[in-house]
């Protein structure tokens, strides 16, 4: 069948940047899903799009819908026909009911007999009568983290929330314009065409920037766009931006600080360029975290690394009268002379003396302020400090300190600098290193992301620590619990958090916390009902952390044991330890005898262990192989070494499967019995030790995680 | 571009399409939004163009008169256009041309942001305009107002005076900026910044600015009872300056400044609601 490309553009305003990357691919998913669904079987769907245009192109789309020939049947031909052989009423009334000549009915044979019947033919509709349809199931279906109203309806009278407001329309199949419409209140209607708009501000000679042109298929929108300083392909705006910034770098002699996702920033623009830019030296005394904030977080610009000097990301060709760099400049400076003002301010007033003034700060209308806050917050440090080691002094300090910087001007100003600068504070003033670093990083790790940083010692981990238990179990405890997709206060990512405190910290600041979950949640929470609320939700954060890295059922066998109720790192050495074995033969094999036996035992108790009652040569074989091992095994999971141990146990294996091969467990005698059932117990309670391999899936360790 | 020049340009600018120019509204307020020829014109169904200056005090904002940036009173050029028509950014970009602007020497950004305003029950979606980094208006399409959903959608466009001025002037301190030849911003409004700001925060009779909230706010509720709309949002209005100065002031704690956002919030929205009501028996 003939096939022709279809080419689509939605023309916009400013989409946000940052929903760019998943919009434009969720926009391909939903024209191959719904051209799919037509019948009309696209090969390929490719999506591109800038912040002010959304494109699809199907370089290859059937002309129409396949033709379908299905067999119709009416009543059994016993009943169609009459005396004489002729049609009778009932089959006069199936042609009827089906718009037929009698003439066109057949007797079609069917494995259930003969029937009256016809060939129902159906003519596929042509793909150019369909598009309009999917056109508006995908506008209408296009999902944005925010919609908007901009007084649109389709054709059919429904209105059209959508991003944002849509100024244009490409659309193309073949050569032909797809027809579609959208009306606007107080506006022309929005129609499909075959023209698009370049650059907002630039042109190629001879043209007027802004004016619409025509296009003719998408080789021709992306080479006309580019001309007209628009590239379509995030991956090519990229690209080019990443050029300039390198040509930058080099006339700078110094490298982008890290902290600025490029990618994000080609998003933002669609003709990428930069400006180098410099602010005067004097700024240079402020923190390196200040001025970077300052740069990043506030104006999207690049620092360079250990000078006075950035790069502006702009959406411009180039800046001949210097304004857009002057400009650029001038913000800074604003911005770094509000900072220094802050900066020495807040300096004048020491952070212990800001205590009273958490006072006016909400943690939570139910909860109190976070002086409140901080009244919780340093017995619950102290007593982790306590218990896992760290030096009580600094601890009780840094966690009395922690939140001071909330009431400070600089966070007022830029709050993504809380923690930091209150670290940077009580450094100037004077305060202990195990001090001024565990305030400094205490909001950290603030989830699971890679760029999430870690506190800086082990006085930082146990005030982390103890900040983030007591937000968990205040809000808990006032009822306020994650459901679905809704946890405003990021208690999910406050888990996650401690979560990686216990299980980094060893590796990261040879501090390792053997303090169970359990053990650290009875010191935060008090109250019966939000404990063990707590306590599954910590628990289903961990079974979410381990599954990242291991399949449900080690995770399922590991936290048999109860994964509250030992420290999280040794939760995942015995996780280490069954995922290492799973895929061994005597493994496998002996977790299938481990749940025989377990299902033996669920309906008989055991006697006591007498070696003296053994008959069978192979329950003695067991018996002595057990014994020969367990010291072994034991002295394995004492040391924590769980893989050692499962391969000590592993050894038993041949042992297994002849005693269960020759010996009756469930004798008549009940002495024999009782006994058998001991040995069984024995040796389920040592392999118990190291994990519940009853819970593990034979067979299952191919299927990847 | 002197500051008068600039109110001149860009208020001669939008008549000359079509636009209603009003006048500042005599009540202290903390932005354009809040003159009623916003909040309450883009409610219900009939369309409605204006523009004009409103002078807006927040007083947390204050700086004494040292501060080259920030101010107690800020002026701001506020542009409804309802409903929104389909060319409102490109009369946006000819309105800063019309400025002295070119947008070919330039880098004009519309970044999203969003806004929203508590007190109101009101909130928009859009972009902050940045000129060469710099922001200088606010540009939203207002979706909800005193907690209604709106339709038409109004398109708001509110300009920074101050800022853009600076810019235009190219002057790194606002008191330096030219109000008239020969007359600074220094000598309009200096005086007015340092007192604006002792006054919110060191001087406000904070007992005396307590009861007049209270009190308004009951004035405000009685006269809405009454069916006197715009003098009820007139005081919900004062209510309103009322709450930020002793805000600013300090005299608020935590759970109280929640609950007279909430106060001011219900009159807004109850105002609204009536002025909607009225417009619909008419």
């Amino acid at each position: 069948m003939k096939k022709l490309p279809f080419l689509w553009e939605i023309g916009c305003e400013e989409i946000p940047a940052s929903w760019l990357p998943r919009l434009i691919e969720g926009l391909g998913k939903l024209v191959e899903k719904e051209l799919a669904e037509a019948g009309l079987a696209p090969e390929n769907v490719e999506a591109s799009g800038t912040l002010r245009r959304l494109v699809v192109h199907v370089p290859k789309l059937v002309e129409k819908q396949e033709d379908r020939t299905e067999q119709v049947t009416g009543p059994p031909v016993k009943i169609a026909r009459d005396d004489q052989g002729e049609w009778s009423k009932a089959a006069l009334g199936f042609a009827k009911k089906n718009s037929l000549a009698p003439s066109a009915l057949a007797v079609v044979s069917t494995p259930k007999g003969d029937y009256v019947g016809f060939e129902k033919k159906t003519t596929g509709r042509k793909t150019a009568e369909l598009l309009p349809e999917i056109m508006a199931s995908v506008v209408r279906g296009l999902s944005f983290p925010k919609f908007m109203q901009w007084d649109a309806t389709l054709e059919d009278g429904t209105p059209l929330p959508f991003g944002r407001p849509i100024r244009w329309m490409v659309s193309l199949f073949g050569t032909k314009v797809v027809p579609f419409q959208i009306q606007v209140v107080g506006s022309p209607n929005v129609v499909s065409g075959r023209k698009t708009h370049g650059h907002r501000f630039l042109a190629p000679k001879g043209k007027r920037p802004g004016q619409p042109f025509v296009v003719a298929n998408f080789r021709e929108l992306k080479s006309k766009l580019k001309q007209h300083y628009v590239i379509l392909d995030p991956v090519g705006r990229r690209e080019r931006f990443l050029k300039i910034l390198e040509k930058l770098e080099t006339k700078a002699h110094a490298k982008r600080a890290p902290g600025l996702d490029p990618a994000l920033v080609a998003e933002l623009v669609e003709w990428p360029g930069a400006v180098l830019g410099a602010y005067p030296e004097e700024f240079l005394s402020l923190p390196e975290e200040v001025r970077h904030t300052v740069l990043i977080h506030h104006q999207h610009y690049f620092p360079l690394a250990k000078t006075a000097r950035f790069i502006a990301p702009t959406n411009m060709a180039s800046d001949p009268k210097g304004n857009i760099k002057q400009g650029a400049e001038r913000v800074v400076v604003a911005r770094l002379r509000d900072a220094k003002f802050f900066w020495d301010d807040d300096l004048k007033v020491s952070l212990a003396e800001r205590e009273q003034a958490l006072d006016g700060v909400l943690f939570h209308a139910k909860l109190g302020s976070y002086r409140a806050k901080k009244e919780r917050t340093v017995p619950l440090a102290v007593a982790i400090a306590a218990k896992s080691g760290a030096r009580e002094g600094p601890v009780r300090r840094a966690a009395a300190l922690a939140k001071c910087d909330l009431v400070t001007g600089m966070v007022g100003e830029f709050p993504e600098l809380q923690g930091v600068i209150g670290g940077l504070y009580a450094k100037e003033q004077g305060e202990p290193e195990a001090v001024w670093k565990a305030v400094y990083a205490h909001y950290e790790p603030a989830g699971l992301g890679d760029d999430d940083g870690f506190p800086l010692n082990r006085e930082g981990v146990v005030v982390s620590l103890a900040d983030k238990l007591d937000t968990l179990a205040s809000m808990f405890s006032a009822g306020i619990v994650p459901t679905g997709s809704r946890d405003p206060f990021g208690l999910r990512r406050t888990a996650l958090g401690i979560i990686r405190l216990l299980l980094e910290s060893g590796e990261r600041l040879s501090f390792p916390i053997d303090l169970t979950p359990k053990e650290l949640l009875s010191e935060a929470v008090q109250d019966e009902g939000a404990l063990a609320k707590l306590s599954e939700f910590l628990t289903e954060r961990l079974r979410f952390v381990f599954s990242r890295k291991y399949r449900y059922d080690e995770i399922n066998a590991v936290f048999a044991l109860g994964p509250l109720e030992r420290p999280v790192t040794d939760v995942e050495r015995r996780l280490e330890a069954v995922a290492a074995l799973r895929g061994s033969e005597d493994f496998e094999a002996l977790s299938v005898a481990i749940k025989r036996v377990g299902n033996i035992l669920a309906s008989q108790s055991p006697g006591n262990l007498d070696p003296a009652v053994f008959f069978e040569k192979e329950e003695k074989d067991l018996f002595a192989a057990l014994e020969a091992i367990e010291p072994d095994a034991r002295q394995q999971i004492e040391a924590s070494r769980y893989e050692d141990a499962l391969r000590t146990l592993s050894s038993l294996r041949p042992h297994v499967d002849r005693f269960f091969d020759e010996v009756l467990v469930m004798a008549e005698d009940s002495k024999l019995r009782d006994n058998r059932l001991a040995l069984l117990q024995r040796l389920r309670t040592l392999f118990s030790e190291v994990a519940e391999l009853s819970e593990i899936v034979p067979g299952s360790s191919n299927e990847g995680a | 571009m002197t500051l008068q020049e600039l109110i001149f340009t860009l208020t001669k600018f939008w008549s000359d399409r079509g636009v209603l120019v009003h006048q500042p509204y005599d009540v202290e307020m903390g932005a354009g939004t809040m003159h009623p020829e916003t909040f309450l014109r883009v409610l219900g169904p009939d369309p409605w163009r204006v523009v004009y200056v409103q002078p807006s005090r927040r007083p947390a904002d204050g700086r004494y008169g040292d501060n080259p940036n920030r101010l107690y009173k800020h002026h701001q050029l506020q542009l409804i256009l309802k409903p929104a028509p389909h060319d409102i950014q490109d009369q946006y970009l000819e309105s800063l041309v019309a400025c002295g602007i070119d947008p070919g020497e330039h880098d004009i950004r519309f970044e999203e942001d969003n806004w929203e305003s508590p007190t109101l029950g009101a909130w928009g979606i859009g972009w902050q305009v940045l000129l060469d980094g710099l922001e200088i208006s606010q540009f939203t399409y207002f979706q909800q107002a005193g907690g209604i959903e709106l339709a038409p959608i109004s398109g708001e466009i509110t300009y920074g005076l101050e800022r853009l001025d600076m810019y235009l002037q190219n002057v790194d301190n606002v008191y330096d900026l030219e109000w008239a030849p020969g007359v600074s911003y220094r000598d309009v409004r200096h005086r007015d910044e340092v007192e604006g700001s002792r006054f919110s925060f060191d001087a406000a009779n904070v007992e005396l600015t307590r009861r007049h909230f209270e009190e308004l706010r009951q004035e405000s509720e009685r006269l809405l009872g009454d069916g006197l709309v715009l003098p009820a949002y007139e005081i919900t209005l004062k209510c309103s300056h009322l709450f930020n100065t002793l805000d600013a002031r300090g005299a608020i704690s935590v759970n109280e400044r929640m609950a007279m956002i909430l106060k001011v919030r219900e009159l807004a929205c109850a105002v609204a609601r009536a002025y909607v009501g009225v417009e619909e028996e008419r």
